[in-house]
């Protein structure tokens, strides 16, 4: 959008913005002149009419003249709308024939462009609280329905009516499972490591230095390995289920599901759900192995604790019903990563903004449900003598 | 309702819409069996939400379809069964990412049908080669070009031998040549197959080349302008002059 005097002379090139406004009876004329560009400092035209305290009343018409413009670009077209603005508000004819034809069409275009636009609804209001209330209430009832459609899946799979692709199966199993050995074996083992450490200082001062192993023992079969693996996993495995999910509901693949009668819940979620169960007590117990041998790095380290009194140690403290606790935390856990995915990539609008916010939905609720189902989980084992 | 007897879908005072707003109402229309009808109009106009509306997959605010005498909704008992005798090609044609071209193809037919997996690949290499992308059954999706995909989609619309074939935009984003290829592949399959095509385009040139009638929606009425064929439309001066103004410029 810019425009240049053809009769610009060499000697207006690098003038300054400027207008003049000449009161002749009923007519106002406003002269614009110089280079009214974007980059150069433009005079505030209504402000100056305003200053001048005219009586409006005594006055007919506002004309504009251009002529003496050496160039101009849309920062005239935001002069010129102000001025119409200030005119019709006074009930002003106003005259613009004496403006570049470039500045005519575009205001013209923009006038059209203004009359669309003010028929469009505005569809990112804000919402009220209520919406809120609304939308949590909805989600609620979504992700019961969903769980009673997985039940319903699992139960076509297993009678024989419906069966969802091995090779699915096996890849999913690869990606949750074998994929995320790296990333689990390297944070349990860190975080064995840091509980010996800090149980080893405080231990020290009551020379009961052995007690090391069941600390960590205790603490990554019980606790912290399944609760190691959930987070790793929500972040993980969560966040791309409802991605890979949500990319599908944006491309229209659920729809082209949908068209040929293909329960996606049976053939999307049921085997995503079953490869996080079947893997992700075993990431557990696996956990459980690093982070003992984390914490027996360092107790081998700091104490004069030897490889046979560790492992005896661990035998003493942990027993079967700690392991298969901390095992059970795991299905439950991965229960909820694969199902908090699934449903918020189902839940997905049809724009890429959506497919982020379902990710950071997953993470977030898969994360905290994890918490809860953890502390209740905790005092239900405390209860039941577990 | 009954609709006629050569009618094989017909609308009956539709309102549709998404979140609570009314889109467009009181639409009332047939399409008749074995015929191209194309549904047009400026953008934003709505094309696309009726055609989702027509397939199933979004509930009307009001009115119904019926899929010849039967009501075509979820709360039909026979909704599925109904849903299966159609195909859709959607705008970006929507295949399956994650599996190649012959397993997007077979897979309707794995689930929605008695074949074995030998007639399976059979029937997958046939519909391929109807759309002419023999050969291409190993590809993956984002291994093929703009035009190759849609005629790829094309094809596993046909999987299940439907009546009723739904596409969304089929020439969007494709050049003039692989446009004018995609029309002469819908024609040479209706007169094939005998199926009823029902096409969202507001490509001038394809509706003058395959359109049997075309279906006008205007934004402002929010509703049917026009419903003609579009050779008598052009020539009628009763025609509404938006849709004159519309199919003049193609020509």
């Amino acid at each position: 959008m810019r425009g240049r005097s053809l009769e610009s002379p060499i000697a207006r090139q690098r003038q300054s913005p400027s207008i003049e406004i000449i009161v002749q009876d009923a007519l106002i004329r406003v002269q614009f002149a110089g280079e009214w560009t974007l980059v150069r400092e433009r005079p505030d035209v209504c402000k100056q009419l305003e200053s001048m305290k005219m009586d409006v009343s005594q006055l007919a018409t506002i004309s504009f003249d251009g002529s003496r413009l050496a160039s101009w670009d849309s920062s005239l077209l935001l002069a010129v709308q102000g001025l119409i603005a200030w005119a019709e508000s006074r009930q002003l004819e106003y005259s613009t024939d004496r403006l570049p034809a470039g500045v005519l069409r575009l205001l013209s275009i923009a006038r059209e462009g203004t009359c669309f636009s003010s028929k469009q609804v505005d569809s990112r209001s804000r919402p009220a609280f209520g919406d809120y209330v609304f939308k949590l209430g909805r989600s609620w009832l979504a992700w019961h329905r969903l769980v009673g459609e997985l039940v319903l899946a699992l139960c076509a799979c297993f009678c024989g009516r419906f069966r969802f692709q091995a090779k699915d199966f096996v890849e999913l199993v690869h990606e949750a499972g074998l994929k995320a050995l790296g990333i689990v074996s390297l944070l349990s083992f860190l975080t064995g490591l840091i509980i010996a450490f800090i149980g080893i200082v405080q231990l020290q001062k009551l020379g009961a230095d052995l007690y090391v192993a069941d600390l960590v023992g205790l603490a990554m079969t019980r606790e912290l390995g399944a609760l190691m693996v959930g987070v790793i996993m929500a972040g993980r495995t969560g966040a791309a289920f409802a991605a890979q999910i949500g990319t599908m509901r944006v491309n229209e693949e659920l729809d082209a599901f949908e068209i040929f009668s293909i329960d996606p819940v049976a053939f999307l979620v049921a085997p995503r759900v079953l490869a996080s169960m079947f893997m992700m007590p075993l990431l557990g117990a696996w956990a459980c192995l690093m982070g003992i041998l984390g914490g027996l790095l360092v107790s081998l380290s700091l104490t004069e604790l030897g490889f046979i009194q560790y492992v005896q140690e661990l035998q003493y403290a942990v027993g079967l019903g700690d392991f298969l606790g901390g095992l059970f935390k795991c299905w439950v856990f991965s229960f909820i990563v694969a199902m908090t995915g699934c449903f918020r990539g189902l839940q997905c609008g049809r724009d890429a903004r959506s497919v982020g916010q379902a990710t950071t939905a997953a993470v977030v609720s898969g994360i905290t449900w994890i918490v809860l189902a953890d502390a209740v989980l905790a005092i239900a084992f405390n209860r039941l003598g577990i | 309702m009954s609709a006629g007897n050569d009618s094989i879908i017909r609308v009956h005072e539709l309102a549709i819409g998404y979140g609570g707003q009314t889109l467009l109402g009181g639409l009332s229309f047939e399409i008749k069996r074995g015929e191209v009808k194309m549904i047009a109009g400026a953008s934003g106009c709505g094309k696309s939400t009726l055609l989702r509306h027509l397939m199933g997959l979004d509930v009307p605010i009001k009115g119904d379809i019926f899929l010849e005498d039967g009501l075509f909704t979820p709360a039909n008992a026979s909704f599925q069964s109904m849903r299966r005798r159609c195909g859709v090609l959607f705008q970006g044609a929507a295949l399956w990412s994650d599996r190649t071209v012959h397993e997007n193809i077979a897979l309707p037919m794995l689930y929605q049908s008695r074949l074995t997996a030998t007639e399976i690949d059979a029937m997958v290499a046939l519909k391929l080669a109807l759309v002419g992308l023999s050969g291409m059954g190993a590809k993956y999706p984002a291994e093929l070009s703009g035009g190759m995909r849609k005629r790829a989609g094309l094809a596993r619309a046909l999987a299940l031998d439907p009546e009723i074939i739904f596409l969304d935009e089929p020439s969007a984003g494709l050049d003039p040549i692989s446009s004018r290829h995609l029309d002469s592949l819908i024609l040479e399959l209706r007169a094939v197959l005998g199926a009823t095509f029902v096409v969202v385009s507001h490509e001038l040139s394809s509706l003058f080349r395959i359109a049997d009638s075309v279906l006008f929606l205007d934004p402002l009425s929010q509703g049917v302008i026009a419903d003609a064929p579009p050779q008598k439309l052009l020539k009628d001066p009763q025609t509404d002059p938006k849709v004159q103004h519309f199919l003049s410029a193609g020509r």
